[in-house]
């Protein structure tokens, strides 16, 4: 077994404010958290509030009341991303995780390739984290927490030991852990007690050390207070940024893709905006999703003074793996990007019914030779005209290419009406009727020239001559 | 301007007003031009140069001539023997302008060999604004697949100009056409500005854009990469049945290379020519099926023979009954 701990140093103060301006958390009256441009003021954690703020000035200084309902959320889906490592993570509240990683080393090279990897993901959503290997949960934990190299090393006041016992051990000239684990654990239970003894064995491995793992919720919403409002949009894009960096590694742990995003937007007079993002593919990538919101902000007003956002995936679907061809004929830039992404973006600034792409129905009604339809997704018509040439090989080249050489590339809708001193006939007729229950047309076709003037330029068309020996142009040989 | 400057090259180069001297080229690589134009000769190194302003002015580092400028030799074929001789092909990438008096006149012919090779790719061909509905069955025919048209009628030329470089940019279309005319956008609206950003945009996306445009466009200045004007022959005679005649084709700009080539192609040959070989195909495999299912009946000639339609003689008619449409 190799235990990998996570420890964040900063996260009570992380979860409150992203910013690297002085700040502290505050407890109690007393100084519970400071980040590095407090503490090089002076500041000291356990100071109380009011010396801190006469080191470091009203206005300079930022102070946060601690909250600790929102640090045990964070951590939580701190190790919902951080799933994706392992399928055993537990909490070790208040401020670290303990991730097992001895069945996800063959897939991710090696313990250290892991550890980097939990810090950039920590990195991406806007936490410090500091990992450590260990044998056992409690050591990993203990060595993330005080920073020290080994257990030789480890100072005693790192572990969850009763003060009492610490200054015993002190008051013996013990102050780090290597000596002490070299005691007979006898003598220990006599003089410390059985809590003592347990915390030592369990940091060796001699005792059991159950953890409680984690389950990823089934749904993902995520909810973000912020300080201060936000009066552009600009504003409102990073914090988006890393509530989708969230989902993106929600959903690589749940091996799912999101088809459909709600995003609501709302402020302390309770005025919402609701922006909903779909995808004509169910996709992990947060950047797209990120594109298209940005798109989709453009034109939309935000209530003033933003203050809350939430994020919730509406549509979730089992994630397929891209499969790639076997030969390279694009650039490996161009096959880098997703060709739906264009799609949902025209889709989101156009509308739906601006993008449409044809069908041909299998009709033999004139006016029904082609047929706009909502767009498919690429990937999703690949599929499907692939399944279509398996169809219709049983059948090679049926009566298909026989009058369709002669259809026209261009179709009016609906066809023009024209004089027939326009035309000149050149080939035809062809009597097309339609039954009943379509209309029951009887149309004669020609192929013809039709030129308005002795000027203009003269184009080939599909006219043709209906019952009541009306002339229309239906369409030309573009 | 890079015409103007190889003008004046030339002009110094010419043997007869000037003294020779050498113009030395730092590119290598560069392919030569087309063959009407006149190229400037090497002169030998020796000749002893008396301008020495020009010659140091032509040594400039700044200073390009047109010929330097590396030709786009990435090129699609575009299926017509006389249009890849005169253009080498349509380029991969870049602004291609088509000026033509009304649609309809066989400007999809010429494009549909180009849209039948890139619809191999997974990538759009975009028709942006088109003027009548394109029809599916006659693409279907011609080998373009439908699943990778994508169409786009936006309402306002704002957002149409925006949709042509969204598109042109994203590197997920290969071909996007887009018809100027109609309420969507008028001649007047796409300014030189706009051009720019289009020409960049299909640059940086790799994909290639065709503008329609009206006739009326060739005495604008363009900053498009390629201009061909498009005219239909006239003939007296009518054409096989529903194709149009020939196309003229003048070429007004081309980057890299000189203007004024004309040439004609012929819509009908490439797609009839397809279409023969592959029925050709499809009888000779129909044959070799039905020869291999069909084992009670004598083979009655060799399949060599069998090549000809119209005398299969020896075959049994059945056999026949599903080739001939």
């Amino acid at each position: 077994m190799l235990w990998l701990a996570i420890h964040y140093p900063l996260l009570g103060l992380e979860v409150l404010t992203p910013d690297d301006e002085a700040a502290i958390v505050v407890e109690n009256n007393r100084v519970y958290l400071a980040n590095e441009a407090a503490l090089q003021r002076g500041i000291q954690t356990g100071s109380t509030l009011a010396s801190a703020i006469a080191i470091a000035g009203a206005h300079q200084l930022t102070h946060l009341s601690r909250n600790p309902q929102r640090e045990h959320t964070q951590l939580n889906a701190l190790a919902e991303a951080l799933y994706q490592l392992s399928p055993q993570v537990a909490l070790a509240a208040p401020d670290g995780l303990v991730l097992e990683i001895q069945a996800s080393l063959r897939l991710f090279g090696n313990a250290q390739a892991i550890s980097q990897r939990a810090e950039l993901i920590s990195f991406e959503l806007g936490f410090r984290g500091r990992c450590r290997l260990a044998a056992t949960p409690a050591a990993a934990i203990a060595l993330a927490r005080a920073q020290a190299p080994d257990l030789e090393r480890l100072p005693l006041h790192a572990l969850a030991l009763p003060a009492a016992a610490i200054e015993r051990f002190q008051n013996m000239g013990l102050v780090q852990v290597g000596p002490v684990l070299k005691l007979p654990d006898r003598a220990i239970a006599r003089r410390f007690g059985k809590a003592t003894l347990k915390v030592l064995r369990q940091l060796r491995g001699d005792t059991p050390d159950p953890q409680r793992f984690i389950e990823p919720a089934a749904e993902f919403e995520r909810q973000r207070h912020l300080l201060d409002p936000i009066r552009s949009k600009q504003g409102v894009l990073f914090p988006a940024q890393r509530m989708l960096k969230e989902l993106e590694h929600w959903l690589i742990g749940r091996q799912l893709a999101v088809a459909e995003l709600h995003w609501l937007f709302s402020n302390s007079q309770n005025e919402r905006a609701d922006v909903i993002l779909r995808f004509s593919t169910p996709h992990q990538n947060a950047d797209r999703a990120f594109r298209l919101l940005r798109l989709k902000l453009e034109h939309l007003s935000l209530p003033a003074d933003v203050l809350s956002l939430t994020l919730q995936a509406t549509r979730l679907e089992p994630c397929v793996a891209e499969v790639g061809p076997l030969f390279q004929t694009l650039e490996p830039a161009e096959q880098q990007r997703c060709p739906d992404e264009l799609l949902d973006q025209l889709r989101t600034r156009l509308g739906e019914g601006a993008c449409c792409t044809l069908i041909a129905p299998s009709q033999h009604h004139p006016d029904w030779l082609s047929k706009r339809v909502s767009v498919r997704a690429l990937s999703e018509s690949r599929a499907l005209s692939e399944t279509r040439a398996l169809s219709e090989s049983r059948a090679p080249g049926e009566a298909k290419t026989t009058t369709r050489d002669y259809r026209p590339l261009w179709l009016c809708r609906p066809p023009q009406p024209i004089s027939p001193r326009q035309l000149r006939l050149l080939h035809g007729p062809e009597r097309v009727r339609t039954a009943w229950w379509h209309g029951g047309v009887e149309r004669d076709y020609y192929v013809a020239e039709h030129r308005v003037s002795a000027h203009q330029t003269p184009a080939q068309c599909w006219a043709f001559n209906d019952e009541q020996d009306r002339w229309f142009i239906h369409g030309y040989f573009g | 301007m890079r015409y103007r400057v190889e003008a004046m090259a030339q002009k110094l180069a010419d043997p007869q007003t000037a003294p020779l001297f050498p113009i030395e080229s730092p590119t290598t690589a560069h392919t030569p031009l087309s063959a009407t134009s006149p190229t400037p000769k090497k002169s030998p190194a020796s000749t002893p140069s008396r301008n020495d302003g020009t010659a140091e002015l032509l040594r400039h580092p700044q200073l390009w001539q047109a010929r330097q400028l590396k030709q786009n030799d990435e090129c699609w074929s575009s299926g017509y023997s006389a249009f890849d001789a005169a253009l080498n092909g349509w380029p991969r990438s870049g602004l291609t302008e088509l000026l033509l008096d009304r649609p309809g006149i066989g400007e999809l012919q010429l494009l549909l060999p180009l849209m039948r090779t890139l619809s191999d790719q997974q990538r759009w061909i975009v028709w942006i604004n088109p003027p009548h509905l394109p029809c599916a069955p006659a693409l279907e025919a011609a080998g373009v697949d439908l699943g990778k048209i994508l169409m786009i009628h936006p309402r306002s030329s704002e957002d149409l100009l925006w949709a042509m470089e969204r598109c042109l940019q994203s590197g997920t279309a290969s071909l996007v056409m887009t018809w100027v005319g109609g309420r969507a956008l008028q001649e007047q609206d796409l300014t030189a500005s706009q051009s720019r950003r289009l020409k960049l945009a299909a640059k940086a996306g790799r994909s290639l854009a065709c503008l329609f445009r009206g006739i009326a466009a060739k005495d604008q200045a363009s900053l498009a990469n390629l201009r061909l004007q498009l005219v239909p022959e006239v003939t007296k005679t009518p054409t096989a049945i529903g194709r149009p005649a020939a196309l003229c084709v003048s070429v007004c700009k081309r980057q890299g290379g000189w203007a004024g080539a004309e040439f004609t192609v012929q819509p009908d040959s490439p797609v009839s020519r397809l279409h023969t070989q592959e029925r050709r195909f499809r009888e000779q495999l129909m044959l070799w099926r039905h020869r291999r299912t069909d084992r009670s009946q004598p083979v009655a000639c060799p399949p060599e023979a069998s090549t000809n339609r119209s005398a299969p003689s020896g075959l049994p008619k059945r056999t026949i009954t599903p080739i001939v449409h």
